[in-house]
């Protein structure tokens, strides 16, 4: 492997994880979740996110109305949650949907290169 | 909220726009408290003030530098100049292109003052302020190209923001109205140098001329100390505008220091304009007001307005 192989992979897995975080965080919220559950939530299911990442997508999220945001100051600190909207959900379904189609496609293509 | 998450997220907040810079603060001040909070619980039930403190920088400089952040947020377009090398970008907006509008108005001001043999406010303002206009703008466009092809040449761990990182020390020392701060006190130095050159300025300057034969506005018999105690105190207020543009912030110090030279130099033109005539007695004419006792008005007005400015602008720092 040469010096810019690692880099260049690093580039990659990035690419194809940024859309994986947005459909990942959309069926998250389905729940209310603060920035920080959610992180966890991501982290537990082994998507690893940067917090630096995570919070201002929530924020796009929230401006794209795919979530909806509230500030809850009954607890101990106040803390910013999230939930689906309708069109979030609509739109968390044909990522996913798609989704599944790209993983059907690239199962028959490995099998295809393998046999 | 600790000074150093205030300093943060004042940090991210000056960089996003305006609209949703409270709404962002805010946030940016939850994810920190968050993730410290959690930090803290893992560590275990009892943490004292010195735990508390690493945690918190370590969450700080896991988020990293706060400019990258408020990009984040922002996501503004930046189609030419990519993220890495955007900071360098404004850097030169902010320090080069003032440099050399102020550089072409100086040169060729000098320039038309040398040549034209009867120098007057039009023919400046017509011989600098295109040149200026003109030099700021290839000023612009120099930057931008060059920048532009450094970054499609270079490999980007060389960008300034990948090559070291970045720290808790790197927010503090510079407050985030630096640059307004920096450019108040460029904008008192070039103000402090027109006032020290007005004991030169022949009344044909302004379309006066008649009125003194083109003398200067200043009386020509005033005492030479009346003049040079002028200038020495034009030159303190100088150093004190200075002091404020290295600093790029306004400090208690500084302020206070330029608040006293300033009154000093009023209680100074106080005594002169009240003790001898100062402006040119040609130009004390027969109307209704004294032009002497109008200056002395003028010279308060801006005393007290530059009092009031400074003080305020304090005030609003500390609060940051």
């Amino acid at each position: 492997m040469s010096t810019s192989e690692p880099e260049a992979l690093a580039t990659h897995l990035q690419e194809i994880r940024r859309g994986t975080v947005v459909l990942a965080s959309l069926v998250a919220c389905r729940r209310p979740q603060y920035g920080y559950s959610l992180l966890s939530s991501l982290e537990e299911s082994g998507l690893h996110v940067e917090a630096n990442t995570l919070y201002p997508l929530l924020r796009r999220l929230e401006k794209q109305g795919l979530l909806a945001a509230e500030w809850n100051t009954e607890e101990a600190r106040p803390r910013k949650y999230y939930t689906l909207t309708e069109d979030g959900a609509q739109v968390a379904q044909t990522l996913r949907d798609d989704w599944l189609a790209l993983t059907a496609s690239l199962t028959a293509l490995w099998k295809d290169a393998q046999s | 909220m600790s000074t150093l998450t205030t300093a943060y997220t004042d940090a991210v907040a000056a960089r996003v726009p305006e609209a949703g810079r409270e709404e962002i603060a805010r946030e940016v001040a939850a994810m920190i408290e968050e993730m410290v909070e959690a930090r803290l619980e893992q560590a275990g039930p009892d943490h004292d003030e010195p735990e508390h403190a690493a945690v918190e920088r370590e969450v700080l400089e896991e988020l990293g530098d706060p400019a990258r952040l408020a990009r984040e947020y922002a996501r503004t377009p930046q189609h030419l100049i990519g993220p890495d090398w955007y900071p360098v970008f404004l850097w030169c907006v902010r320090w080069i292109l003032p440099l050399a509008g102020v550089c072409a108005l100086v040169a060729n001001g000098v320039v038309y003052a040398a040549t034209e043999p009867e120098p007057h406010l039009g023919g400046l303002i017509g011989a600098t302020l295109g040149e200026a206009i003109g030099a700021v703008l290839t000023a612009f466009a120099a930057v931008t190209l060059l920048l532009a092809v450094v970054e499609r040449t270079t490999a980007p761990e060389a960008a300034p923001g990948n090559r070291r990182k970045w720290t808790v020390e790197m927010l503090q020392g510079r407050a985030p109205s630096g640059s307004t701060v920096r450019a108040d006190a460029t904008v008192s130095l070039v103000l402090l140098a027109l006032l020290a050159a007005l004991p030169f300025v022949p009344t044909t300057f302004l379309y006066v001329g008649h009125l003194n034969n083109g003398e200067t506005f200043v009386n020509p018999e005033l005492g030479a100390g009346w003049l040079a105690g002028y200038w020495a105190l034009l030159a303190l207020l100088a150093v004190t505008e200075a002091w404020k543009a290295v600093q790029a912030r306004l400090t208690p110090a500084n302020a206070f220091t330029g608040i006293a030279v300033d009154a000093v130099l009023t209680a100074f033109l106080t005594v002169a304009l009240l003790t001898q005539p100062v402006l040119h007695p040609a130009l004390d004419g027969d109307g209704l007001f004294d032009t002497q006792l109008l200056t002395l008005a003028g010279v308060w007005v801006i005393f007290a307005w530059d009092l009031i400015a400074t003080l305020r602008a304090l005030r609003s720092q500390r609060r940051c």
